[in-house]
């Protein structure tokens, strides 16, 4: 997978700006608040159909203007393709190769992303908020109908809620019913997930770490099962049962909403044990496993995002990110670009400054 | 700074009262009104009230109409042993145009949806029992929409008719459109297709 090109429209600092990516690495060079992340951001929208850092989508929208327009031109499995979004101050409007379609399902799936950013590392120290994010952004990019099913099951969390809030029993089963439906999908498509990921995580954390732990990572749930079913299953029961505990609190207190991610070094849990440079291992060995997944699941290199954690890493760790990307398309951003850095460095640079952009070479 | 005249203003706010009409739309709409013939004026104004006053709800089915019975329930010669259940009148109209089905209907008025208040009580449920008791129905379609308070509605309809025995409960298909393409179907489309489908 290969982007060729990206054009932004009133984002964010950006007035107009039109980029051409070359085939495998690329540089995001310029100082602070420069408008460098802003790319990325621009490129992920694509990828998980929404912002990771902006709470409302019109935040993104450069400031005095009524709407911004995102294009990106990329190829995939040998196709070209033309994705659009027009970010308006009340929803958004997506097109796929000039056809313009209702909903994020039918947008997502086609740009494929593993987006590396210093807020990586907090993922493992803060609550299961940011985790849970984690899932379903990635997971939303290639399992079809997940960002659907995760939408209906809010919705039908908020109407369950309300009913809690005034304490009324009888309607509860007839939005049970569909909760564990959907959470059903959801749980089985999680747990399946981070079987598969935490596979390949295990592998790589040994091999950054040169075999020095074992890293494990375990999907926990308060809902029991192992497929789809069962999950259905003992959602409805457990919900059920959860009903006068759920109104005394006022919320569900059970199912795919209150999922978490864990992280284990040799058995002990990493958010509690693990110094600075494992926990960042752990990150990069997770993100890795992201990038082996999708190339499997695929068959193609997704785009890799660097957010200012390049120049972070010791050589050693740089080299072993280039050398197992596998030629994948790179976008990375950096203040400086260090001797070092440089050496390694094969690519197209682009020095951004003022929301102008410049080739450099 | 100068101010809309009082007149403007307050039709502007009567129009911005309208679902799907902001501020820029409802001053263009109101200044718009400035510039038509009197007798114009007269004519929108007048179609306003008498359509609500001329407006009635079926004593039967609970659909918006201008009769009770409406023309659906007052015909003799459609089969009353069929209703379709539905969330308002103008999904009745949209299955009427497709002149296919010759049973009944009722109208809830809505859908639950506990969020914005609306329970079992808020909708024509009471009188759509109270036709299945008194009446020889035997089969129940649920046409309401497919969205999660379409459908806990359904389910929970479903719920009540399991107490009246002889009652058939079914639910419209949700699925590909007829002439749709199939490589154009959303993935949540086609698979609700797919879970719906029956033998031929
Ligand atoms: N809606 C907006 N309109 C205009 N400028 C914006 C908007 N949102 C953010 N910015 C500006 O974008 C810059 C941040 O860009 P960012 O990509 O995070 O920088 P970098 O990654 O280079 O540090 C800041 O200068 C900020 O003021
Ligand atoms: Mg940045
Ligand atoms: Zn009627």
């Amino acid at each position: 997978m290969k982007i060729e090109r990206l054009d932004l429209q009133n984002f964010r600092t950006y007035s107009y700006t039109s980029l051409q990516f070359g085939p495998t690495l690329n540089v995001l060079l310029g100082q602070n608040a420069e408008g460098k992340t802003t790319i990325l951001e621009a490129i992920s929208m694509f990828a998980y159909g929404r912002s990771t850092r902006a709470k409302h989508e019109k935040e993104l929208i450069q400031f005095g203007e009524t709407q911004s327009q995102l294009r990106i031109l990329f190829h995939r499995n040998g196709k070209q393709m033309d994705m659009a979004m027009k970010i308006l101050e009340k929803g958004k409007q997506i097109k796929v190769n000039g056809v313009s379609k209702k909903n994020l399902s039918e947008f997502l799936g086609q740009l494929h992303i593993v987006f590396f950013t210093p807020d990586d590392l907090q993922m493992i120290k803060l609550g299961p908020d940011e985790r849970r994010k984690f899932l379903n952004l990635n997971m939303g990019q290639f399992i079809s109908g997940f960002v659907h099913h995760l939408r209906t099951y809010n919705q039908l969390l908020l109407q369950r809620n309300s009913l809690l809030r005034m304490r009324q029993f009888d309607p509860l089963p007839v939005w049970d019913e569909q909760l564990s439906t959907v959470g059903g999908v959801i749980l089985s498509q999680r747990d399946q997930f981070i079987q598969e990921l935490s596979f390949h995580a295990t592998r790589i954390y040994k091999e950054l770490s040169n075999q020095k732990e074992t890293l494990s990572i375990s999907y926990k749930t308060g809902v029991k099962g192992s497929n789809e079913i069962s999950y259905r299953e003992n959602l409805f029961e457990q919900l059920r049962q959860s009903a006068h505990h759920d109104v005394e609190k006022g919320f569900t207190t059970v199912g795919p909403h209150r999922d978490d991610l864990l992280f284990y070094l040799d058995g002990k849990p990493v958010s509690r044990f693990a110094s600075q440079g494992q926990v960042r291992t752990v990150v990069l060995s997770l993100k890795f496993a992201l990038f082996e997944y999708i190339r499997e699941k695929t068959k193609e290199l997704p785009i890799v995002l660097l957010d200012d954690v390049f120049s972070e890493l010791d050589l050693s760790r740089q080299k072993h990110l280039l050398e197992n990307l596998h030629g994948a398309q790179t976008i990375l951003t950096t203040t400086d670009l260090e001797n070092r850095l440089k050496a390694n460095l094969n690519g197209k640079v682009f020095k951004i400054a003022h929301g102008i952009i410049t080739v450099e070479r | 700074m100068l101010q809309f005249p009082e007149p403007i203003l307050r039709l502007i706010q009567q129009f911005e009262r309208l679902p799907g009409i902001g501020p820029k739309s409802a001053q263009r709409l109101a200044f718009y009104v400035t510039t038509m013939a009197d007798e114009q004026v007269q004519e929108f104004a007048q179609a306003l009230l008498r359509m609500k006053q001329e407006l009635t709800i079926c004593e039967q089915c609970c659909a918006i109409s201008d009769r009770s019975p409406c023309p659906v329930c007052g015909d003799p010669l459609r089969d009353r042993s069929v209703i379709c259940v539905v969330q308002d009148t103008r999904d009745m109209l949209a299955i009427e145009r497709m002149q296919a089905y010759d049973g009944l209907y009722h109208v809830l008025g809505g859908a639950i949806s506990p969020m914005d208040g609306i329970g079992p009580d808020q909708l024509h449920l009471r009188e759509l029992l109270q036709r299945i008791a008194n009446e020889q129905v035997t089969e129940l379609i649920l046409a309401t929409n497919s969205t999660v308070e379409g459908e806990a509605t359904a389910m929970y309809i479903a719920r009540l008719a399991h107490h009246f025995d002889q009652l058939q409960v079914t639910r419209i298909a949700h699925g590909i459109p007829v002439g749709g393409d199939l490589e154009y179907a959303d993935e949540i489309t086609l698979k609700r297709a797919m879970e719906f489908r029956r033998p031929i």
